[in-house]
Formats: structure tokens, C-alpha cells, sequence
């Protein structure tokens, strides 16, 4: 925990010091009234040392009392929604937006810990069918088709 | 139709591990009745049943042979939409077009996204339409926008949006002479509300200060409603804001137009608002608006939805929304339209030279 | 007097057959489109609005006002259910909303917000009804500087919502005001943080960043943290699931203080429901008596904001149809129908269309009991998702974000951007940054930046504008009291309790 916090502030002090930097290329004072590089550079440094406060904490040892939150296994989800779900961006031209959901909410509802293939079947069958029904049919909105035609 | 989706619906209950469905009739009965209603909205929704039976009308040419789309690069309910949803209107009441005509709204980036699809995605596609408003020669110019005026295939431009100087009901200001002596008797002082900082309110603000040759302070808003609140709650001393939304509070008596920004005066109940040319400033600068298709289409193509587009122009359905809005009827046809496109363009780029931006 | 039979005409008109329908289905609609992830009010009403083309605009409107409040309401019931607001005005909804789902209480959080939401309307009907074109007045008072003012008081909310660790919670919120900057500068019209692409322009949308720092962040972590929320199917009964007397209890002050709060700051066209919802979040949290319990599930801090979205949705309707002038995208597209219908919203259309306003009054009310017995009658059969197994819901739920973003510009680009913040939130969550105050000062760091520059143009550079003008200045003090005053009770209390000591 200790070290995820150090690293994130870091991260944040990093981020700041770009939107400081980016800042300063916009007007800051425009005839006498805040630019729009006024406000971003005061948050760049608000944020830089705002962000210092979990920093310094790091080293006092308050922080490592805290249980790891990065503990093996809590990635799992993590990479097996968002894995799927950018495949489904990635194939989604080729496939349809619908297919891709489709096939997205069968390998969720799979590797999530459904064992029961026939409810995840029909779950990656049904849902774009319903999703078909809301958004493009009822809601007319045109979302991206593919090579099936749907 | 609506007994396939109630079905879908149950079906997808069931593997959602509900069994109480059964017992509880009640939700069945509530969840039909909600899918009914939606249903209905559906069959009834123009936009959801594109494929409706069209007879062909003619047999010559095939052209169109398919649903036109027409993209709005602005939201729904905005100034660009409400013209072209009517229009469309129009057009199909008065079977103008034997295929149906599909208007889908694409907003952001002022519009620039809306716009790069149809001028780059659909180049050479006589089916996808699209509108022009001001960004949309700003956009370009401005370097915000990939595709400028002259990607697209002018069809026909119908209409100016005017714009109004207005002020607040008891301002001091009763003609735009007595603006412009307060503006040189306080510099700097006199404010005025338009919507953002590049557009044609901005614009108009920046002519008007340069020909009276006074300085005031431009004060952007995001919108006219924002505008119409600074002005009618006297936080700016002046706005610019178009006929159709200051109308009612004029005829209330709580707003008063000094002066309009087009080459002649208005018609119907603003008869009495000065152009601002006979007052002495020559700032002439409106809106205009009108249809464009993709680059490279046709000849042919062009002469087709040209014809289409001043057929619905001519009826009294359209000259009514044009007359009830305040506009200004200005009809040109393809060739006059791609002439004025460029004048507009240039214009805009003068401008928006002296702003500096 | 003249005001009821007004109102009583108003009714005749909305109880005619042909309207009850239409009011029917904009209700429906509009539950359906607030709760579904990404679509909000204003997406339900572009949709239905070429629909009521052919209808009379009577009908056309009521039905759209319909949907407005109906998705106020609707709104409420993913944030409750999967902690995924279905639209902006129902992010606070979620705070107290969701813990309440996990601690079992699913039933009376959607009960209290559907009783908090209806009570809220109906109030406000009656105070639109009394007084619209006199409080359009003093809406039109609010110019650049009060709007500044507002903000700072609706920032001021941010200290409520900081969990553990308070530097985190104010990085939350700088990192969102900063994210609100992003896109093209009003003033100037450059683009600015847009990283080059033009889908940036208008700046980063709410929707992708509320669905992904929660939505999409509740999946990803929902199994480790072992948040397993089982319905028994006992507890499945009205009587269980609705608010008990306690509960009323707790609330109802609340409900009444946010109902005024919320139809007034819906007035304001800019603020509008989102910015009341957090406003009176934060005010609730002040003035309970178990404010420190707030975020843990306590039935005001969903009573709150429900209350006060619909009351905003209401208020909402003042300036659009005494002014003209549209207080949200919601109302923006009203307008435009209104046009469309040929009906011009100003000072004079409640003397020239009375059966249009009237009609459309006396709709609210009717509206309001449609979504009553719709909300009682569904309770249970929402509560009944959340026995979905896992797996499950979370791919459904997923699909159904993805989608909704998709449909919010119709563009992936805006998918990619809901995973990303999907990332961004899961990160947070494990480290406990809190994501209330990102979303928060996104939403109001726009209106913040925009006010403070026009001010600043207004004053000629200076400052001190927002304290000489009287609405503005009352505002700032308000504001300034609300961040000060527990500093200074603790203060007080601390010396006290040394005085005693020694």
C-alpha cells in the first residue's frame, strides 16, 4: 500500500507539472481578465502539492499499516472486463457493435465464474437481442454494423 | 411485432434466474403494458422504420434509389435541426422525394465531427446531406475542423438568420446612435453578451466597434438563453441575439431591438427595427442557411436534390416557418449557393484575422 | 382563485384521453431511458421528439415533460441497484443509495427516492403554478458573478464527500476541475488539453466519466472486495421494501428543504439538476444530525437529491417557459419542439396559450401519480436484480454502459473514453480516492471557469465583484460559513473541553 500510494502521488506531481507546462503555452491574462491558461495553471499547482500531502505520508509510516490492496488476484477482474470489453471495441468494426457485445458478455460471464454454458449462451444471445430492441430499434440509434450485416 | 419483444422479454426474465414470475402475473401485466407503449412509440417513430413502401416516381433515372440520410452536425432542438427537421418535413408531406429522407443528429466539435463524416466518409455519396451554419466556415478557418466549404457539393441555401441588437426594456439606450455616445463617453465600459467568443455574435460585435470606432467589452456566453438572461437582468449593458427567441419578449415589452443585421429591414412585427446600415454602420452579417451534400457527386445528382430542395422552398408551408421565424428568404440555387459560400468564407476570414484568433 | 380554475381547466385538458396516454408514455419512457446507463432525459426527449410532430403540442409537450421527470426519477434506480447513475442528476443518489442496496435496504432507497421524487414534483407543480412569472424575475438577477457564487457554495459540497483521507478527496476534485477545462476556450475558442483530437472539443463529457469511474470501477472490483448482496425472497414484499416510519422520520425535512432548494436552483438556467442534486447533497449532510454518517447509507442522503432533481426538473420549466430561455440541454430541446409546434415561450404564452400552460400544469400533477404507482408497482421487481448472479449482471451491465456511451455522440471514441476512466476508477477505488468529488467539480468547474472570466470581464479585472453585489455576496458568505463553520465549532468545542479538563 505504502508503495502504491508513493507511486501515485508521483504520478499525480508528474501530471500537474504537464498541465503546468501546457498551461503556460495559453494566455494567462488576457487585457487584464484571466486567460485560459489562467485557471489551468492554478490547479496544475494545487494539484502538485495537494498530491504531496499522501506523499510525505508514505514516509511518516501511517500509510503501510494499511492492507495491500493489490493482492494477487484482484487484477482478475480487472483485466478479464476490460480485456474483453476492448477486444469488443477493437473487433466492433468488423463484427458489429452488437456481435462484439455479444461475444464480450459470454467471455465475462465465463471467465467471471459462470460454469453453466447454457446461461452464458444464452445471456451473450439475449442481451444484444434486448440491446437491439432499446437502442436501435426503439431509440433509432445507429451504431456501428459489420460484415453480418446487423 | 409487440408480441415477439414481450416474449424476448420473459425469456430473458427467466434466465435471469427471476422465478417468481409466475406467481406475480402483476409484473407481467405491467412489463407488457411498458413494452406496448414502447412499442407503439417505435411503429410510430419515423426514424425506427426507414424502409417505408415508396412508389417510383421516376422511371428515368434510378437516382435515389435508397433512404437519404440527413445529418445534423448540431444536437436535437437547436437552430440547424429545427430548420432542416422542417424542411424534410416539407419535403415528405409534399412526397417531393420518393425515397425517404432519415435525419440523425451528430453533434460535437462545433459540429466538425458531423461534418468530417459526411465530407470524408461518404465523399462521392449522394444520399448523406448535411446543413451549414457558421462554424461551419469558422470551424476550418480556425484550424478545428479537417473539411472547410470547399469539400462539399453546395445544393441550394434558403435562408439568413438576422441578428438583433437588443437591450433590456429600461435601458437609457432607445436608438443605436445613444449606444455608441455612451460607448465614447465611457471606454471601455459598455458590455455586451453574445454566444462564445468565434462565432457570428463575436463578430458583429467587432465590425460594429471598429465602424463606430468605440471600444466596448465582448462578453461570451455559451448560448443565446445565456445571452437573453445577461440582457434582460442588465449584467451587459447590450446583447446580440437572433429574432425568434427575443420576439416574445419584445412584443411583452421587456426587451427593445436597436438595430437588425441584414441589408433590409425585417418584415411583420420588427418592421420598425432599424438596419444597422441606415444607422450608419454597415455591418451586414446573418446566417446562412441551406444544403449540402459530400464533394464529387454528380452532376446529375446534384441537379436532382437541387430541384428537391426548391420545390419544398417554394411551398407556403415552408414560407410560413421562414416568415414565423424571422428569417430572411434568400434562395439561391447550387451555383449561386457554391459563389456565396466562398464570399462567406472570405468574409469570415477577414474577420476572424482582426480578432486575432 | 383565478389560479384553480385555471388549474382545474388545466386538468380537463390533461385528463383527456388522447393526453393521459401521452403523459403515460413519456413517464414510462422516461424511467426507462434515466435508467438505462448514458441516456439521460435530454437523450429520450431528442428521440421522442419527431414523434410528437404529428401529435397536437399540448400532447407533444406533456409527454416530454413526461419523460423529463420520469428520467429524474429513473436515474435514481441503477444508481441504487449497480452504483451506475443512469444520468448526471443521479450521482449523489448513488453515495448513500448503493451502500443501502449492500446493506439490504435496496427496497425502501428505491421507495424513499421514488416518495422523495414524486413529493418533490408535486410541491413544485404548486409553486410553479403560484408563481412562475414572478420568479422568473428574480432568476434573470442571476448574471456571471452569482453564478461564480453558486458554484463556490456547490464546490464548498466537496468537504462532505472526502472519506478517509481529505487530501485525497481535494485531489479528486482538482483533478476533475481540471478536467473540465479541457476543450475549446469560450472566450478564445482555442482548443485546449484536447490532445489533437476534435471529439475533445466540447469538452469531456459527464457521461463516460460517471460510468466509468463507477460503473465500470464497481465491476472491476466488486468480487475482491467480497460485496455479495443476496435478496431473500421473503423480504420481497411491498411492506418490506417500502420506507418504514423511521425512515420517514429521518427524511422528511429533508425532502421539503431540498424540494424548495432544488426547484430554485433548477430555475437558473445553467445549473439546472445535477448542480442541485449535489448542492443539497451537501446542504442535507450539514444540516442532519447524523451527518458524519452520510455516505454509508443513510435514507436522507438518498431522499436529498432525489427530491431534488425533480424539483429541479420542474423549476426548470420557469425560465423556459416564461423566458424563453432553456436552463439545461433538456429544456434546450423542448424549445426547439416548442418552435416546431409553432409556440413561442415568452412573458406573453400564459396569456395567449392558456390551455397549453395549463394543460401542461395540470399534467405535472397527473404525471406525478403515474410515476407514483409506477415506482411502488416496480420496486420488487427491481429489487430482484440484484439476484442475478455475478458473473452475469456484471457482463450485462457492462454491455449496457458501452452501449450507452456509444450512443451519447454515436461514437466509439466516447467507448474508449468510458474504459479508460473505467481504469482510472479502479486505481482510485484501491487506493481510496474518492470519485464523488471528481465527477462533482467536473460539472460545476465549467460553469466556474466560464463565470469567473465573465465576471472578471464585466468588473474590468476586479475581484471583488462577487462580494459587492447582494446575491452573490449573501452566497459567498454562505459558502465561506459553510467551509469555516465546523472548523470553528471544533475550535470552540476543543477549548471548551480544556477549559473543563482543567
Amino acid at each position: 500500500m505504502r508503495m502504491a500510494n508513493r507511486i501515485a502521488s508521483i504520478l499525480i506531481i508528474i501530471f500537474a507539472l504537464i498541465i503546468i507546462y501546457q498551461s503556460l503555452q495559453f494566455d494567462y491574462m488576457v487585457e487584464g481578465t484571466p486567460g485560459p491558461g489562467f485557471l489551468p495553471f492554478w490547479l496544475g499547482v494545487f494539484i502538485a502539492l495537494t498530491a504531496l500531502i499522501p506523499l510525505i505520508k508514505t514516509f511518516t509510516g501511517f500509510a503501510s499499516k494499511l492492507a495491500n490492496p493489490f493482492k494477487t488476484g484482484e487484477f482478475n477482474d480487472f483485466f478479464i472486463v476490460l480485456g474483453s470489453a476492448t477486444v469488443a471495441a477493437i473487433i466492433t468494426p468488423i463484427t458489429g457493435l452488437l456481435v462484439a457485445l455479444g461475444l464480450m458478455i459470454g467471455t465475462i460471464a465465463r471467465l467471471m465464474g459462470n460454469k453453466n454454458w447454457k446461461t452464458v449462451i444464452g445471456v451473450a444471445v439475449v442481451t444484444p437481442i434486448l440491446l437491439y430492441t432499446i437502442f436501435v430499434f426503439v431509440l433509432a440509434v445507429p451504431v456501428p454494423k459489420g460484415i453480418f450485416g446487423f | 411485432m409487440f408480441l415477439v419483444t414481450s416474449n424476448l422479454m420473459v425469456r430473458r426474465k427467466k434466465i435471469k434466474g427471476v422465478k417468481e414470475m409466475k406467481k406475480n402475473k402483476r409484473w407481467l401485466t405491467i412489463l407488457i403494458v411498458c413494452l406496448f407503449a414502447l412499442t407503439a412509440i417505435g411503429c410510430s417513430s419515423p426514424a425506427a422504420t426507414p424502409t417505408e413502401p415508396t412508389e417510383p416516381t421516376e422511371p428515368v433515372s434510378t437516382f435515389p434509389e435508397k433512404p437519404f440520410e440527413m445529418m445534423v452536425p448540431m444536437g436535437a432542438g437547436g437552430g440547424s435541426d429545427v430548420f432542416v427537421r422542417t424542411l424534410v418535413k416539407v419535403i415528405e408531406d409534399n412526397k417531393f422525394s420518393p425515397q425517404p429522407i432519415v435525419v440523425v443528429n451528430k453533434p460535437g466539435g462545433s459540429g466538425s465531427i458531423g461534418w468530417s463524416i459526411v465530407a470524408n466518409d461518404h465523399a462521392g455519396d449522394p444520399y448523406e446531406l448535411s446543413t451549414v451554419s457558421s462554424s461551419f466556415y469558422t470551424g476550418p478557418l480556425s484550424g478545428k475542423s479537417p473539411v472547410s466549404y470547399e469539400d462539399f457539393t453546395h445544393i441550394a441555401a434558403l435562408c439568413v438568420d438576422p441578428n438583433l441588437i437588443v437591450v433590456a426594456a429600461d435601458s437609457p439606450y432607445q436608438t443605436l446612435d445613444d449606444l455608441v455616445q455612451d460607448a465614447k463617453a465611457n471606454a471601455g465600459k459598455v458590455s455586451a453578451g453574445g454566444s462564445s467568443g468565434l462565432s457570428v455574435d463575436a463578430i458583429i460585435f467587432y465590425a460594429f466597434e471598429e465602424l463606430a470606432g468605440i471600444d466596448m467589452k465582448y462578453v461570451p456566453f455559451e448560448g443565446g438563453g445565456e445571452v437573453m438572461t445577461a440582457v434582460l437582468g442588465q449584467h451587459t449593458n447590450w446583447g446580440i441575439l437572433g429574432p425568434s427567441e427575443t420576439i416574445e419578449q419584445i412584443n411583452a415589452g421587456k426587451m427593445r431591438a436597436l438595430g437588425v443585421t441584414t441589408e433590409e429591414r425585417l418584415g411583420g412585427a420588427l418592421k420598425d427595427i432599424p438596419t444597422m446600415k441606415e444607422a450608419g454602420y454597415d455591418v451586414v452579417m446573418a446566417q446562412t442557411r441551406g444544403i449540402v451534400a459530400p464533394g464529387g457527386i454528380s452532376a446529375e445528382e446534384t441537379k436532382y436534390l437541387e430541384e428537391m430542395v426548391l420545390k419544398a422552398a417554394a411551398t407556403p408551408e415552408w414560407k410560413k416557418f421562414v416568415a414565423d421565424n424571422f428569417m430572411e428568404e434568400t434562395i439561391m440555387n447550387a451555383e449561386e449557393f457554391t459563389v456565396a459560400s466562398k464570399r462567406i468564407n472570405d468574409m469570415f476570414a477577414k474577420y476572424l484575422d482582426q480578432v486575432g484568433k | 382563485m383565478e389560479t384553480l380554475q385555471n388549474l382545474l381547466f388545466g386538468l380537463s385538458v390533461a385528463n383527456d384521453p388522447i393526453n393521459l396516454v401521452y403523459c403515460l408514455v413519456g413517464v414510462i419512457f422516461g424511467v426507462i431511458v434515466g435508467a438505462l446507463p448514458g441516456l439521460g432525459p435530454s437523450a429520450g426527449i431528442a428521440v421522442l421528439l419527431p414523434l410528437t410532430f404529428g401529435a397536437n403540442p399540448i400532447s407533444g409537450i406533456i409527454m416530454l415533460a413526461g419523460i423529463y421527470y420520469g428520467a429524474m426519477y429513473g436515474g435514481s434506480i441503477t444508481s441504487i441497484l449497480i452504483n451506475t447513475p443512469g444520468d448526471s442528476a443521479a450521482v449523489m443518489t448513488t453515495l448513500d443509495g448503493y451502500p443501502m442496496a449492500k446493506k439490504g435496504r435496496a427496497g425502501q432507497a428505491l421507495g424513499m427516492a421514488a416518495f422523495a421524487s414524486i413529493i418533490g414534483g408535486t410541491i413544485s407543480v404548486i409553486a410553479f403554478m403560484f408563481l412562475a412569472p414572478a420568479l422568473a424575475e428574480f432568476a434573470i438577477r442571476f448574471g456571471p458573478p452569482e453564478y461564480f457564487a453558486l458554484m463556490v457554495l456547490g464546490l464548498t459540497t466537496i468537504a462532505g464527500m472526502t472519506g478517509k483521507y481529505p487530501s485525497k478527496g481535494f485531489l479528486s476534485a482538482l483533478l476533475g476541475l481540471f478536467f473540465a477545462t479541457i476543450g475549446l476556450d469560450l472566450v478564445q475558442g482555442i482548443p485546449r488539453f484536447a490532445f489533437g483530437t476534435y471529439h475533445l472539443f466540447e469538452g469531456l463529457d459527464f457521461i463516460p466519466v460517471a460510468m466509468g469511474l463507477f460503473g465500470i470501477a464497481e465491476i472491476l472490483t466488486a468480487r475482491s472486495d467480497g460485496h455479495v448482496i443476496k435478496v431473500d425472497k421473503k423480504d420481497v414484499a411491498w411492506r418490506k421494501l417500502l420506507p418504514s416510519k423511521e425512515d420517514w422520520k429521518n427524511a422528511w425535512a429533508h425532502i421539503l428543504r431540498s424540494t424548495g432548494l432544488g426547484f430554485f436552483i433548477g430555475m437558473l438556467p445553467g445549473a439546472g439538476a445535477t448542480i442541485a442534486s449535489f448542492i443539497t447533497y451537501g446542504v442535507a449532510k450539514k444540516t442532519s444530525k447524523r451527518g458524519g454518517e452520510f455516505g454509508t447509507g443513510v435514507i436522507e442522503g438518498v431522499a436529498a437529491p432525489e427530491a431534488a432533481n425533480n424539483s429541479a426538473s420542474i423549476g426548470a420549466m420557469v425560465p423556459l417557459l416564461t423566458l424563453g430561455v432553456p436552463g439545461s440541454g433538456s429544456t434546450a430541446i423542448m424549445l426547439g419542439a416548442l418552435m416546431m409546434f409553432g409556440l413561442r415561450p415568452g412573458p406573453l404564452l400564459f396569456d395567449r396559450n392558456p390551455d397549453f400552460v395549463w394543460g401542461l400544469i395540470g399534467s405535472m400533477y397527473i404525471g406525478n401519480i403515474f410515476l407514483l404507482i409506477l415506482a411502488i408497482l416496480a420496486v420488487p421487481l427491481f429489487v430482484k436484480i440484484l439476484n442475478v448472479s455475478r458473473p452475469v449482471l456484471s457482463a450485462t451491465v457492462m454491455s449496457f454502459i458501452l452501449i450507452g456511451s456509444y450512443s451519447l455522440n454515436n461514437s466509439m471514441f466516447d467507448v474508449g473514453l468510458t474504459i479508460l476512466f473505467g481504469i482510472l476508477g479502479f486505481f482510485m477505488k484501491k487506493l481510496d480516492y474518492p470519485a464523488a468529488p471528481m465527477v462533482l467539480a467536473l460539472v460545476l468547474g465549467n460553469i466556474l471557469e466560464t463565470s469567473l472570466r465573465q465576471s472578471i470581464i464585466i468588473s474590468d479585472g476586479n475581484p471583488f465583484i462577487f462580494f459587492t453585489r447582494p446575491i452573490s455576496g449573501t452566497i459567498m458568505v454562505i459558502a465561506i460559513l459553510a467551509v469555516f463553520y465546523p472548523l470553528v465549532k471544533k475550535g470552540i468545542q476543543h477549548f471548551l473541553n480544556r477549559r473543563i479538563a482543567q
